[in-house]
């Protein structure tokens, strides 16, 4: 993909005057991703949106403060990130600390113990609205940092580079946590789908 | 080529989906996966995860919040600018 180094530092010198529209561009451009990444650490629609307009206020005020050495994108995510952790913080002071301790927590060679093959599920089992549910919710039970990693990565399809400068983490740690999540989610969704598979194994052999 | 055990394979998942494995060490888990069942199971539904939330759909701002954003933006605006 093209990135046009000069559109962008055109762009953001725009921004700077305080041009109106590219000030409404940026809000198209970038609101839904903001939205999304606000919302997962949230979990409420009215409190993203509030992270959403302060994320877009602050980037607007301390644009002049922008030193390109990341994207602009990259820096509105940044933004974003630390308003809502700002807000979680304030919020539930407890939950931080509690998630700092499952940080350091040793995955070490622990092997889930009876596994099914429930990856080939047929299609439909992962469309209802019942596994649309599970896979929201194992979401949500992740560590924030782990979270919030996932959902820049996965969800929102930010390159590894992007989410280490958006969170301030180096690219190494980025994918450490990408794979813990992902090993959390597959874990959390086996006890689902396993179950789910069992089921089907049976209603194969005993037919009505 | 070198050997590897299951808490290895497991390791490495995302950097082999990720393509970040060089060909030597993703042929090692491969050969392992191939035969060990429980790693090809941990395996598959390692990648159907990564999958379904692929495909989980995404939701967007409303047109009115999006509406609200920016008038609210546009209000502070002449405030910033002046700021700079």
């Amino acid at each position: 993909m093209l990135v046009p180094d000069e559109q962008e530092r055109m762009f953001i010198e725009r921004l700077r005057r305080g041009d109106k529209s590219a000030c409404a561009q940026c809000v198209e451009m970038h609101s839904d991703g903001l939205y999304r990444v606000a919302l997962r650490m949230m979990r409420d629609p009215q409190e993203a949106e509030d992270v959403l307009q302060e994320t877009l206020l602050n980037a607007f005020k301390g644009i002049a403060h922008f030193d390109g050495r990341s994207s602009l994108k990259t820096w509105l995510y940044r933004i974003a990130y630390n308003t809502a952790l700002m807000r979680l913080r304030g919020a539930k002071q407890q939950r931080v600390s509690v998630e700092d301790t499952l940080e350091a927590e040793d995955e070490g060679g622990v092997l889930p113990e009876a596994l099914h093959d429930w990856c080939c599920l047929p299609e439909r089992e992962f469309e209802t609205a019942d596994a649309r549910e599970q896979l929201e919710n194992a979401i949500r039970s992740l560590p924030e940092n782990l979270r919030i990693v996932f959902v820049m990565r996965e969800l929102e399809g930010l390159s590894t580079l992007e989410t280490a400068n958006a969170l301030g983490v180096s690219e190494q740690v980025v994918k450490v946590r990408l794979h813990r999540a992902r090993i959390t989610l597959r874990d959390r969704l086996s006890d689902y789908f396993g179950e789910l598979m069992i089921r089907h194994q049976v209603e194969m052999y005993e037919p009505n | 080529m070198s050997q590897i055990d299951c808490p290895a394979v497991r390791a490495q998942l995302s950097a082999y989906l990720d393509g970040d494995l060089d060909q030597d060490a993703a042929q090692a888990l491969l050969q392992h996966a191939q035969s060990c069942r429980e790693c090809t199971t941990f395996l598959n539904t390692f990648a159907r995860t990564v999958t379904l939330y692929d495909n989980l759909p995404k939701p967007v701002l409303s047109a009115d919040a999006q509406a609200r954003l920016k008038r609210a933006v546009s209000l502070e605006l002449p405030v910033f600018a002046k700021e700079q």
